[in-house]
């Protein structure tokens, strides 16, 4: 199933020629795909070192010191680590919705709803539980948070086809609105009423706080690692994932096998939500402590859509992509210390999108150069 | 209007080929001044395909072209514009967002960057009072009907100066009414000069409105008549072929013995209260062990036909029986359930995930089946085995561990459905159009399954285009035309110009 397309202008003209052929693959191979995305990731960060050039940086220097941060010591190591957690979870919530051909950009508004249902659960419920339950009181409440704040775009995306890109992005504004009031706009429940300084959130009691040095991994981590291979067997091995294959693929097929695509369309976007309200949850009982609203929205639903679309949408290579992503951010703070900019880490991520995005086309296509004979017709 | 000859297009020759099929062989094709020129022939035939080529879209393998006495070989639909050849899709490119008026003067070289709405409004007027037809200038094109959307790509072309216009099933998607206001309308345009070539496979069109027709069958041109010259019943003739012997199929009574299967009982489907219902009072009995086939030029109510047995669409009113039980209201997966196949029209689409490895494609329709899973969960090996099954026994060959199938031949791909469909061993299959697009082995192949099937008590509704296939394998024929079915008799008791009467929806 190879449909050829040959420059016909330059064909006909004889005089110029462009020998360059572009033809459909039939299909890429895994390794395929995963070898052109690597090479998409090395063209970024020497796109990233011509950047780094133009402002007067050295980027070998800048990107060894960038690597010491991630990587360089235990302490590093554990931050990167800790960034690594709520990237896995938003990158499987974004995943899921993609695969089935649901464009949610909302990962970042249900991490939001998951963070403030999980606080409240655990404001609630810790000082009277034991430590087990209290967590696992707390990943329950973020994950229905999330998954009711998904819930809002599902319905009416699947009653009338409202388009999710939009009402998942306004969702997300909604969402950090409603944060924002809680601690800066209000005395809430979540809000320290005992602080007259600056409005910060009520510290959650000791039995919901991680300990955050489970040796090298936290117990989030280990939550998150789970939850990854759960997903990738839910999508390989359960009817539920079938029917989610066969709906990314084909609409018209899925009808024809008679999935509904309301249901299936809810469940989806359920289980995102509670994907991503997991990754509020445990990052306000292992990094905030608080339902902190500026240290909360710091764009990890967003990046969680890189993370995806870079992992090609395998929820079990979202794992090592958010390790990476997660690497960039940890040491973004540290970086303006070193005289380098954290916007730098950001472009580096908007260039590694681009790149790979890119680098789609090379999966779909096969690009030969080919001779041509310069004047003949 | 320049007239340097008296043939405003003269075709030579020409021959086009997709792929290495060819589409068109040899067709010479002449076009006066200010007629209206019918291209009569079968889905297939290669009309659309014609036009597309005078249109500037494709361009011929072979032969040459003339305008107005001129070579003429355009590169582009933009050149074909250019040189005065305009044609309406079946799909109109118009701007839904924009005016009829904006509509119109899109893309003309003369309207100037910055012109006010009155200002283009009165341009357009212009343009309606110069040829006739009037639509009000200030509407969005996307509140118009049907009807006058046509009117208003016509005066788009108009107004770019085309003098030959071609128009592609323009009565596909009208009522009654805004079809004799077409006409109406191109007769102007012709008495002005123009050339019209208008598409079409209705042969009552063709009396009522054309100068002159030239019907074409399998990409060959097989006449060229003054429409006054013939009767609908040689147009009838001449469109399907009159080389076909009679139903030869299946004169073995015990086919026709079995207990009724599929009952269809009056029934309806009205998804537009102002254009005729898609389905019109079908009635429809298919029997165990015997092969309903149903013949129609396409677009007759076929395809809603096989949607609302299937559970696709739903009926407006009317009840469907499948053995002696009301399933109208069933949803797909209840159907498939009480042992309902089908074999879709758009099998790349619909009938399969061409993304997804085989595995995943037989177990399309089956995932909910207490073999294929327990609980929620599936169960691999068995859905592993069950496709290993299905290639060896129906011969799928080309599939490779790991890819999707899309790698695999048409052919092999329907075989994978007909094989996947069977395998759930159905009581009824629906199968539409199973063999488009095959060669004739691979045709052969799914028509001898379909017969083994029959032996074995199957009951088969079968919607094909050809009718060779409709009466070769049928016991029972049935035609349709405009939604209702207007014929059903045994295949042996009709002929293939009985049957295409009925499907131009003479009597």
């Amino acid at each position: 199933m190879t449909a050829p397309t040959v420059d016909r202008a330059a064909a006909r003209s004889g005089r110029w020629h462009m020998p360059i052929t572009v033809e459909q693959r039939a299909a890429s191979r895994f390794l395929q795909q995963l070898g052109v995305n690597l090479v998409a990731l090395v063209l970024a960060f020497g796109l990233g070192a011509i950047l780094l050039l133009m402002a007067g940086d050295n980027p070998f220097d800048v990107y060894r010191e960038m690597f010491d941060r991630a990587f360089g010591s235990s302490r590093a190591f554990r931050e990167t680590l800790r960034s690594t957690t709520p990237l896995i979870l938003t990158g499987l919530a974004v995943t899921v919705c993609f695969r089935m051909g649901l464009w949610s950009i909302g990962a970042e508004g249900q991490l939001i709803a998951g963070s403030v249902a999980g606080a409240a659960a655990a404001l609630v419920l810790g000082p009277s539980l034991p430590a087990p339950l209290a967590v696992a009181a707390v990943v329950v409440a973020a994950a229905l948070g999330g998954a009711a704040w998904a819930t809002l775009a599902a319905v009416p995306r699947a009653l009338f086809g409202t388009d999710e890109v939009v009402t998942t992005l306004m969702l997300n504004f909604i969402a950090l609105g409603i944060m924002n009031y809680l601690i800066f706009g209000s005395v809430s429940y979540w809000r320290d009423r005992t602080n007259l300084g600056f409005p910060a959130g009520k510290v959650i009691p000791e039995s919901t706080q991680l300990d955050p040095y489970f040796g090298v991994f936290d117990a989030g981590l280990i939550l998150s690692l789970a939850l990854a291979l759960i997903v990738a067997l839910a999508l390989r091995r359960t009817v539920w994932g079938y029917q989610l294959r066969v709906a990314g693929d084909s609409r018209a097929a899925a009808s024809y096998a008679g999935i509904s695509a309301t249901r299936q369309i809810i469940s989806v976007f359920a289980v995102s939500g509670a994907l991503a309200g997991v990754a509020g949850g445990t990052y306000v009982m292992s990094i905030t402590f608080a339902l902190e609203p500026r240290a909360i929205a710091v764009n990890l639903g967003f990046v969680g859509i890189v993370v995806a679309a870079v992992a090609l949408l395998k929820p079990l290579l979202v794992v090592p992509i958010a390790f990476l992503m997660g690497a960039l951010l940890s040491i973004a703070p540290s970086l303006s210390i070193f005289g380098v900019s954290p916007a730098v880490v950001i472009v580096i991520q908007g260039i590694i999108l681009l790149c790979v995005a890119g680098a789609q086309f090379f999966i779909r296509y096969r690009v030969r150069i080919t001779r041509v004979e310069v004047g003949s017709r | 209007m320049p007239q340097d000859t008296e043939l405003a297009v003269r075709t030579i020759g020409i021959s086009k080929e997709f792929f290495g099929q060819s589409v068109l062989e040899d067709v010479d094709f002449d076009l006066r001044w200010g007629e209206i020129h019918a291209l009569l022939g079968e889905n297939g035939a290669g009309k659309s395909t014609l036009c597309s080529i005078l249109a500037g879209l494709y361009h011929p393998t072979r032969g040459e072209m003339m305008l107005a006495g001129a070579p003429y070989s355009p590169h582009s639909p933009h050149a074909a514009l250019e040189a005065g050849v305009g044609m309406v899709y079946q799909h109109f490119r118009l701007v839904e967002q924009m005016t009829v008026a904006e509509n119109i003067l899109l893309g003309n070289p003369d309207v100037p960057v910055r012109m006010t709405a009155s200002g283009l409004a009165g341009r357009a007027r212009e343009v309606m009072d110069r040829h006739g037809l009037w639509i009000e200038p200030t509407k969005y094109v996307g509140d118009l009907a049907v009807g006058e959307k046509q009117q208003a790509e016509i005066l788009r072309l108009l107004n770019r100066g085309v003098k030959v216009l071609i128009l592609d099933e323009p009565t596909a998607v009208l009522t009654p009414r805004e079809a004799e206001a077409l006409f109406a309308a191109l007769r102007n345009l012709a008495d002005q000069g123009r050339g019209v070539i208008l598409v079409t496979h209705k042969l009552r069109e063709v009396q009522q409105s054309a100068d002159t027709v030239t019907v074409l069958r399998s990409g060959k041109k097989v006449a060229h008549q003054r429409v006054d010259d013939t009767t609908t019943h040689d147009l009838a003739r001449l469109m399907i072929g009159d080389d076909l012997e009679p139903g030869s199929g299946s004169v073995d009574a015990s086919h026709t013995t079995g207990d009724k299967l599929l009952e269809l009982h009056s029934v309806s489907v009205v998804s537009d209260a102002a254009t005729r219902p898609e389905l019109d009072g079908v009635n429809l009995t298919v029997r165990a062990g015997q092969i309903v086939g149903v013949a129609g030029v396409s677009g007759n109510g076929q395809r809603e036909l096989a949607e609302v047995i299937t559970g696709l669409r739903t009926t407006t009113s009317g009840t469907i029986r499948l053995r002696g039980e009301d399933i109208s209201s069933q949803t797909i997966g209840g159907r498939i359930k009480k042992g309902m196949g089908f074999v879709p029209e758009d099998r790349l689409t619909r009938g399969l995930v061409l993304g997804l490895e085989i595995e995943d494609n037989v177990l399309l329709r089956s995932q909910r089946d207490r073999g294929f899973r327990i609980g929620p969960f599936l169960r691999l090996s068995a859905i592993n085995q069950w496709a290993r099954r299905l290639i060896d026994r129906f011969d799928i060959r080309g599939v490779r561990k790991g890819l999707p199938i899309s790698v695999l031949s048409g052919g092999n791909l329907q075989r994978l459905i007909l094989a996947r469909e069977l395998s759930r061993q159905p009581a009824l299959l629906v199968a539409s159009e199973p063999t488009r697009g095959l060669d004739v082995g691979a045709a052969e192949a799914v028509q001898t399954i379909l017969k083994a099937e029959r032996g074995r008590g199957v009951g088969i509704l079968l919607f094909s285009g050809d009718l060779e296939e409709v009466l070769g394998i049928s016991d029972e024929v049935v035609v349709m035309y405009e939604g209702r079915v207007v014929a059903s008799r045994p295949a042996s008791e009709v002929d293939v110009a009985q049957v295409g009467r009925w499907m131009a929806g003479l009597t």
